[in-house]
């Protein structure tokens, strides 16, 4: 088996031991927290806190709920919602993360395109005034957060021009505005990455052999220096994927998109411990993922530069 | 021109040409819905469940009375019940027995009739201890209901309430309770569809999934078309319900927008016709330009802070230090100035209503506050040590923290820390009598005194002050057996009183309900309950001016 493919195969069987002690270390420290999902404003009888309690199996050992949580994870069951108890984990996750991965998905393309062409532009002529605009911008872009721009841009493009809804996942326009907001941060630094990696890798012998043979300057710029330059960003990129595409709590909350970002901090807050682990662990995972195909790719840019 | 202005240029073109994609100015969701008669709400936040024996919350009932009818319904204004499931009632004041004589033509919506069986299945589930339901103590004045619910009885047909015939409901009390009609319409007691329950295995399943849309069934004006959790909730008119006539809404769309900020953009972009709340920091720009949205309803709620009055010889066991505490602030210019949304200040337990208004109140008088102080033996706050303000956290509490800490020691040079833990911490916290003060509040669930002042009743859980009174209890309960209305609000009169007069809390404000609401929506009538049932709710595009309001 090649070393490449050994190495992949590997890698990925890893992902599972890493996943069992996020499930563990998240389960221990959910419970670590003060109160629990049945202490209302209301108190409830201590009857019906006991019966609640008891039903969701919350008031065994805790080392027999963790058994327990693990056995149904294995069956594919992640469990129940104790404030939303006509949804389940799976029934939640099912029609939430779709939608967060499209976010995530339109996101990260703004992130790319606009952040790699900002970065080759600024880089192939450093020190002029495309070169500062852009990196300007980035710099604004990257200091405003995502609850200042959001409502900035709804505020404009929203309420006064009425060119877009507000709220929802419907139409096609109400993906611009959320993919923009949650998508420029993440484009000015790939710019910023871009543009050094591009203009260290200027100075490099091959660059130097590219010209001399006498190839279009577009041609060097976008095939042999890009293509070099790309291992930071591609580095970079690996976790800003996993977190894009597992929602993203502000901008959701901001334009009310129907997304898994909420119900991650809603389930923190609520003491939802079953959703709380289905999340974590469906972050986790990808983010695992990504990381994978990150190294796959940096490898696949240039494999001299083995990583371990 | 370059290759790369020229993508640039494309770029933002392509942007723009997506943006401006309806450049004609787009129909608004609001305008579409005012053209179909379909009603768009914000709910605040996902509703708890559909099942109406499992909600929570307030938000929860605005959706549950658009799906449910009980025996009685409420005055749009007044509160006081009226016919709802039940056409006529009488009581026996001998047997402490209502009959309730029920409307023949009154249907589920998949057209069982509604039969008095099927109020005491629903009873019977909502006090099962298998359900465990959170509120099923809203139906311990029936006779023997607490006993089972607590599992010490196991005969339901034990608990009073029985079907004397299909059309006929007797329901047999406990003890006099002369609120009762007003409960009839809590959402507590509100039937189900038995056949529906058992199909789903429901009696005590909290998750059984019956009230998904595909299989609801209920006997409201509306029925259940869509739900999704974190999107919408949808309901359209319920043609069999016995008054469809007379409703004019064709569908209501519930938001469960939680983010205040994003549900005042969505009134603004015309999405929503009525919102559930509106952020403190907006209410002054709306009022300021005298709003035709703006709609500030006082509500049946108490805002207070609850003084841990157990600690032997601690300070703020002394009655005078507490008294102080109370008469050295001034809640106008908390109102005023820091809360800023149209609250009233309170100088008592109670809000006032038709039915009853508090005769005692706390006074505010900064030199007597002073000198009670020194008669406990801390002149100019001096030796007094410093004591914890405890809140759950929020921009708005901390608000009313801050004002606290600073009356104090400007007034009476007090040192007060303060502190917040999230809610759960917090209730945790007010459960278990861990603090010094703690802010608390209050809705009430019913039109009575009795829903706020119990909660400074020995035998209540809710507010752990430690604070214990003989008269006070004693008038409490006096009042619970009392029949004679007028003899009942004198009660609490008296104990009201006592409990101002001894400040074991600190009143600071009643609640208000803040909402935008669009003028094309009429019959949306202001009470107290905050309780708006949509049997008379329309939309009248013509309408600009906001309806004139009781």
């Amino acid at each position: 088996m090649p070393p490449l493919l050994r190495r992949a195969l590997v890698r990925l069987l890893e992902i599972i031991p890493v996943l069992w002690v996020v499930i563990t270390l998240t389960f221990v420290m959910a419970r670590w927290v003060p109160g629990g999902p049945f202490d209302t404003e209301r108190q409830l009888t201590p009857e019906a806190k006991a019966h609640n309690m008891e039903y969701y199996g919350l008031d065994q050992p805790l080392y027999v709920q963790y058994m327990k949580y693990l056995w149904n994870f294995a069956h594919g069951d992640l469990g129940s919602l104790y404030r939303h108890p006509d949804w389940t984990v799976n029934e939640l996750l099912a029609k939430k993360a779709s939608v967060s991965a499209e976010l995530g998905m339109w996101a990260s393309l703004v992130a790319l395109v606009v952040g790699l062409l900002a970065g080759v532009i600024a880089a192939a002529r450093p020190r002029s005034k495309t070169d500062y605009t852009t990196m300007t911008l980035a710099m604004v872009a990257i200091c405003l957060p995502s609850f200042v721009l959001g409502p900035l841009l709804l505020l404009i493009f929203g309420l006064h021009l009425q060119w877009v809804g507000v709220m929802g996942w419907n139409s096609a326009s109400d993906r611009v505005l959320p993919s923009l907001v949650l998508g420029l941060y993440y484009a000015a630094y790939i710019a910023r990455l871009t543009r050094g990696s591009m203009l260290e890798v200027r100075n490099q012998d091959y660059i130097r052999t590219a010209q001399a043979k006498g190839s279009p300057p577009r041609r060097v710029l976008f095939v042999h220096a890009l293509r070099n330059a790309l291992g930071p960003v591609v580095a970079y990129l690996a976790p800003t994927v996993a977190g894009l595409v597992t929602g993203s709590f502000v901008v959701e909350s901001i334009f009310q998109i129907p997304g898994i970002g909420r119900m991650f901090v809603e389930a923190a807050l609520n003491q939802e411990y079953e959703l709380l682990l289905g999340v974590t662990v469906l972050f986790s995972a990808i983010l695992l993922l990504c990381n994978w195909v990150g190294d796959l790719l940096i490898t696949f840019l240039n494999p001299k530069a083995a990583i371990d | 021109m370059s290759v790369r202005l020229q993508w640039s240029l494309f770029a933002v073109a392509a942007t723009l040409a997506v943006l401006a994609g309806g450049c004609a100015r787009r129909e608004t969701p609001v305008e579409i819905a005012n053209r179909d008669g379909i009603l768009l709400v914000s709910s605040g936040g996902d509703p708890t469940s559909i099942d109406p024996q499992l909600i929570e919350t307030l938000n929860d009932s605005h959706i549950s009375i658009a799906l449910f009818e009980g025996l009685t319904t409420p005055d749009p204004v007044t509160l006081e019940p009226r016919p709802g499931v039940a056409t006529s009632w009488d009581y026996d004041e001998k047997t402490l027995t209502w009959t309730f004589h029920l409307r023949p033509e009154a249907r589920w919506s998949n057209g069982d009739p509604v039969t008095a069986h099927d109020f005491v299945f629903s009873y019977e589930r909502m006090l099962s201890p298998g359900l465990g339901a959170d509120y099923a103590n809203m139906l311990y004045p029936i006779k023997n209901a607490q006993a089972f619910n607590e599992g010490k009885l196991k005969d339901f047909s034990q608990v009073g309430v029985h079907a004397a015939d299909p059309h006929t409901l007797q329901i047999q009390l406990e003890h006099p309770t002369s609120y009762f009609l007003t409960l009839c319409y809590h959402q507590t007691y509100l039937p189900v569809h038995p056949p529906t329950i058992m199909r789903f295995n429901a009696m005590n399943r909290r998750d059984s999934g019956w009230d998904k849309a595909e299989s609801f069934v209920g006997n409201g004006p509306f029925v259940l078309t869509k739900y999704v959790l974190g999107e919408v909730v949808e309901v359209k008119k319920n043609p069999l319900y016995w008054n469809a006539a007379k409703i004019r809404l064709n569908g209501i769309r519930f938001f469960p927008l939680a983010d205040v900020n994003a549900e005042e953009r969505a009134f603004r972009n015309g999405a929503l016709h009525i919102t559930s709340t509106l952020p403190p920091p907006r209410i002054a720009a709306y009022r300021d330009t005298h709003s035709p949205f703006l709609r500030i309803m006082p509500v049946y709620g108490s805002y207070f802070y609850s003084i841990n009055t157990r600690k032997a010889k601690g300070p703020l066991s002394d009655t005078r230090v507490r008294r102080a505490l109370n008469l050295a602030l001034d809640r106008q210019a908390l109102v005023e100035h820091v809360t800023r949304g149209g609250q009233i200040p309170e100088y008592t337990l109670t809000p006032p209503s038709a039915l009853y208004k508090a005769r005692s109140l706390m006074r505010e008088d900064l030199p007597e506050a002073k000198r009670l102080l020194a008669e406990a033996g801390y002149p100019d706050g001096q030796g007094l040590p410093p004591f914890e303000l405890l809140y759950n956290t929020s921009d708005a509490h901390r608000a009313v923290a801050e004002y606290l800490q600073e009356a104090w020691k400007k007034n009476l040079g007090l040192e007060v820390h303060l502190a917040n833990v999230a809610s759960s911490a917090w209730l945790d916290r007010r459960h278990n009598a861990d603090f010094e003060i703690i802010r608390a509040g209050w809705y009430g669930d019913y039109l009575d005194p009795s829903t706020f002042l119990d909660l400074f009743c020995s035998d209540n859980e809710m507010e752990q002050t430690g604070w214990k009174n003989e008269k006070y209890d004693a008038f409490i309960l006096a009042a619970r057996k009392e029949t004679d209305q007028a003899k009942r609000m004198e009660d609490f009169q008296q104990a009201e009183a006592i409990l101002n007069e001894e400040a074991p809390y600190i009143p600071l404000y009643f609640y208000t309900t803040i909402i935008l609401i669009r003028p094309e929506v009429r019959g949306y009538t202001n009470n107290v309950l905050d309780q708006h049932a949509y049997n008379n709710v329309y939309l009248d595009p013509r309408q600009t001016s906001p309806e004139p309001q009781p």
